[in-house]
């Protein structure tokens, strides 16, 4: 999988698959700082991940102030052929002021096993 | 006097209005007939469904809304706005171990649908970067909310490039 820089920052794209449907989502932050995977919920509302009544939320604090989150179990998790299913992804407005869709955190990268090169600016899977 | 056992708001009622329970007067109604000197005698012979303690939860509630103090506790916006979406404010809180625990609650908005609540929360979220909003629904027992801390990106960014 390729991975696009910009802003000296690394992204890639995902699939996301939630009861019955799927989508593909750009501009995703490979981030190994990040242990938790988070998506922007206006990529994943048309797959209709949208916040529902006994949803955990989750308050992100940090630099800049607070986001309110909530998290969902999705049916699959995938880039290219590496695939995790029932993944709980984080889901949030996102508006970082930058083209930015989501993050991939440790959860997925550790798990999938992912090799992130970016000599050649790819991201591949150990077997 | 506790406001919130004669005033009800409900997307299904008037349109989300706050509304005197048991009746179609909205709290707003009520409170223009008094701004234009009506009596409380005369709203009350003039409107029969109306109580003593209906007309005092009015102004109660008006109040509230004014001092951004609209509710304190969970059970009690539960209570007042059943079943349906909320855009809340945190006016007060504060984190016990991973635990985000609001201490004073305003409601902000209410919201047809999850859907319509993110984007509610969305908006408000950008408008007013340094306010703690939450999308929650009055369904839920309890509000847990759990706190994770964020060091957040650092990109490139040009403006601030040291080249």
């Amino acid at each position: 999988m390729r991975l696009t820089l910009r802003d000296e920052l690394a992204f890639a794209r995902v699939t996301v698959s939630y009861r019955g449907t799927q989508a593909d989502i750009d501009d995703v932050l490979v981030d190994t700082g990040s242990a938790t995977t988070i998506l922007a919920a206006r990529a994943v509302a048309p797959i209709g991940i949208v916040p529902e009544l006994d949803d955990t939320l989750y308050t992100i604090r940090g630099v800049g102030g607070t986001e309110a989150v909530f998290t969902r179990r999705v049916d699959r998790l995938q880039i290219e052929q590496r695939a995790i299913p029932d993944f709980e992804i984080e889901v949030g407005a996102m508006n970082y002021g930058f083209d930015i869709n989501g993050i991939l955190g440790m959860d997925f990268l550790i798990h999938a096993g992912a090799i992130i090169n970016l000599r050649d600016l790819d991201l591949g899977f150990s077997e | 006097m506790n406001w919130q056992e004669r005033i009800i708001v409900s997307p299904d009622f008037l349109a989300g209005k706050p509304v005197v329970k048991g009746t179609r007067l909205a709290v707003e109604f009520v409170a223009d007939l008094l701004v234009q000197g009506w009596s409380e005698a005369e709203i009350l012979r003039n409107y029969p469904g109306l109580t003593h303690e209906d007309i005092q939860a009015c102004l109660s509630y008006a109040s509230a809304i004014l001092k951004r103090e609209v509710l304190m506790v969970w059970a009690e916006i539960r209570k007042a706005y059943p079943d349906q979406w909320l855009i809340i404010e945190a006016i007060e809180a504060h984190t016990e171990d991973d635990r985000r625990l609001l201490d004073r609650v305003a409601v902000v908005e209410s919201c047809s649908d999850g859907t319509a609540a993110m984007q509610a929360y969305e908006r408000l979220h950008r408008e007013y970067p340094a306010r703690e909003f939450y999308f929650v629904h009055t369904g839920r027992e309890e509000l847990d909310i759990r706190e994770r801390r964020w060091i957040g990106i650092r990109r490139n960014d040009a403006a601030y490039a040291q080249r």
